[in-house]
């Protein structure tokens, strides 16, 4: 054997591969494919594919290239297993095909995870919109509400000052006056039900959060045909905090990145993560659109107020909100990739800090 | 006499409806429609009550009462209306000084409750600092002997005490007793005690 020889051969026996006969039964496996499915290359000779992957049907999987099965090894774990078919057409005689067996269950598992956060995050979302929702209408309400009572207070002393306290339409005042109180209070009840629960804070670390995020920050970054760069300090990363909230905020500043990057030239966003000092570690998403002019900071963070066709113009107030919640402000300033930077902190570890 | 109570509310018909309640309970009310509006006219009123909203774009109603407390003081009580009680908002605004705080909704009887015991803090403050002033003037007339005897008597010593501790004749001690109580315009003794409870803020 040559070394080269030697050393395909090495490279074959570690590639998942199995040899199978026009019926499906087979002629060879590699200690890699025997490996993932618990046997020894010997075990597998002459044995039906059936056998690992039960239902294989090998024309359908000619015909179709590639097709993922439920593989089934020794000690009966069912796994999703994707097969690649190759006919070794060089030899019609035998009829054999090369089989490449991938275990893909560690990627499906990474999806189902990304799935179940992005389901879990936009329940978050639903409720927190809500709630903002009903404050901003609450608040909105509220004015007028009071501004009436008010007047109609006026009525009523002006009726009574002209000697008139107990007639029909002093009555009739005061009565509407009760019913505008009455309103009021459904609005504040209403406010008080659909404000968010009681937040659990707990010492976690922001790369932790941050790497959970990984597989929707990278469709955001697909989907949106952005580059996002992530540089979090991780040496003394533990804070206090709610992660999915946290999540939530940083979430919605991404997107709102990629929508102010959108049609631009340089499509850059960036999240970084720093530790400021003992108490605070701080946490910034920036990109490189046009920014936001002075003087509409004030208005972004207002709720219902949007420069953006879709939307409510809730993601800001939301984001601020939880920013709030964790003893934070949630600040706008310029970039050095020229266009906004949205900065927040979380507190550090206050158990480990009442330690140190 | 009345002072004047200044409305500061975005909303107009809010505003509107403060101005006109306030007119009617025969208290002078000027609405202004920002905080910032409101800094730039500050009126020059001796003493004035403040009405404002918490929630304000521009200068937000919390920024707005520290720099009014910075510039007028116990002068000017302000009284805070907010859309929805945040209690840390709430606990700022009180310790930085703020005389009452009022949901909205409010029950507008309780509003002008808050407005009226506003106007009667000022009142109340400002005949504090009279007396407080009275005191400061009678206490520069004493001599200093006259002084040594004031604080003996306001801590309740008897003239035999204070005659023993100033090494002096009980009857020298009457004579400086009736002094002070002179000097300090005290028809007796525990006017004289009210009196020195004015003096830390002289």
């Amino acid at each position: 054997m040559t070394p080269a020889d030697a050393l395909l051969a090495a490279a074959v026996d570690a590639a998942p591969l199995l040899i199978v006969d026009a019926r499906g039964c087979i002629v060879m496996s590699t200690q890699g494919c025997a490996t993932m499915f618990g046997a020894t290359p010997g075990d597998l000779q002459g044995r039906p594919v059936d056998d690992l992957a039960p239902g294989f049907d090998l024309d359908a999987t000619l015909a179709a290239g590639e097709f993922t099965w439920n593989g089934r090894d020794g000690d009966g774990r069912v796994f999703p297993l994707k097969v690649w078919v190759s006919p070794a057409r060089g030899d019609p005689d035998h009829g054999w095909v090369a089989l490449w067996m991938v275990d893909i269950s560690i990627a499906y598992a990474a999806e189902a995870h990304s799935r179940d956060l992005q389901d879990q995050l936009a329940r978050v979302w639903r409720v927190n919109s809500l709630g903002e929702m009903a404050a901003s209408l609450a608040h909105e309400l509220n004015q007028p509400l009071a501004a009436a009572a008010a007047y109609l207070h006026t009525a009523q002393t002006n009726l009574a000052r002209h000697g008139l306290p107990d007639d029909e339409a002093g009555r009739n005042v005061g009565l509407a006056k009760a019913q505008l109180l009455r309103a009021g209070g459904i609005v504040r009840r209403l406010r008080e039900q659909l404000t968010p629960e009681a937040r659990a804070f707990e010492v976690d670390r922001v790369s932790l959060m941050i790497s959970d995020l990984g597989g929707i920050l990278g469709m955001i970054e697909r989907d949106g045909g952005v580059t996002l760069e992530i540089d979090i300090d991780d040496a003394d990363d533990a804070v206090q905090a709610d992660r999915i909230q946290v999540q939530q905020a940083l979430i919605n500043l991404v997107r709102n990145a990629v929508e102010a990057v959108s049609g631009q030239p340089a499509r850059r966003i960036r999240l970084c993560g720093r530790r400021l000092d003992r108490t605070c570690y701080q946490l910034s998403v920036e990109d490189s659109g046009p920014g936001v002019a002075p003087e509409h900071v004030d208005a972004i963070f207002r709720p219902l107020m949007t420069t953006k066709r879709a939307g409510m113009g809730l993601g800001l107030s939301v984001t601020r909100k939880i920013v709030e919640a964790h003893g934070g402000t949630l600040e706008v300033d310029r970039s050095p990739l020229g266009g906004a930077a949205f900065r927040f902190t979380l507190p550090g570890d206050q158990s480990r800090e009442a330690a140190a | 006499m009345t002072h004047p109570v200044f409305v500061i509310d975005d909303d107009d018909g809010m505003r509107d409806a403060l101005v006109e309640m306030l007119g009617a309970e025969g208290i002078t009310a000027r609405g202004f429609a920002s905080g910032v509006d409101f800094l730039e006219r500050l009126p020059d009123a001796e003493s004035a009550c403040v009405l404002t909203d918490v929630r304000m774009p521009g200068l937000s109603g919390v920024d707005l009462v520290q720099r009014l407390l910075e510039a007028k003081g116990a002068r000017w009580p302000i009284v805070v209306i907010t859309g929805h009680a945040e209690v840390t908002t709430a606990v700022a605004l009180m310790k930085a000084g703020v005389v009452d705080f009022i949901e909205k909704p409010f029950e507008p009887q309780r509003l002008i409750e808050a407005i009226r015991g506003s106007l009667k803090l000022i009142e109340w403050r400002r005949n504090r600092a009279e007396a407080a002033e009275a005191v400061r003037q009678g206490l520069a007339r004493l001599s200093p002997r006259e002084r040594q005897v004031f604080d003996a008597l306001v801590e309740g010593r008897s003239s035999k005490e204070i005659a023993a501790n100033l090494s002096i004749s009980p009857r020298t001690v009457e004579i400086f007793r009736s002094n002070v109580m002179h000097k300090m315009g005290a028809a007796n003794l525990p006017a004289l005690i009210r009196m020195s409870l004015h003096i830390e803020q002289v």
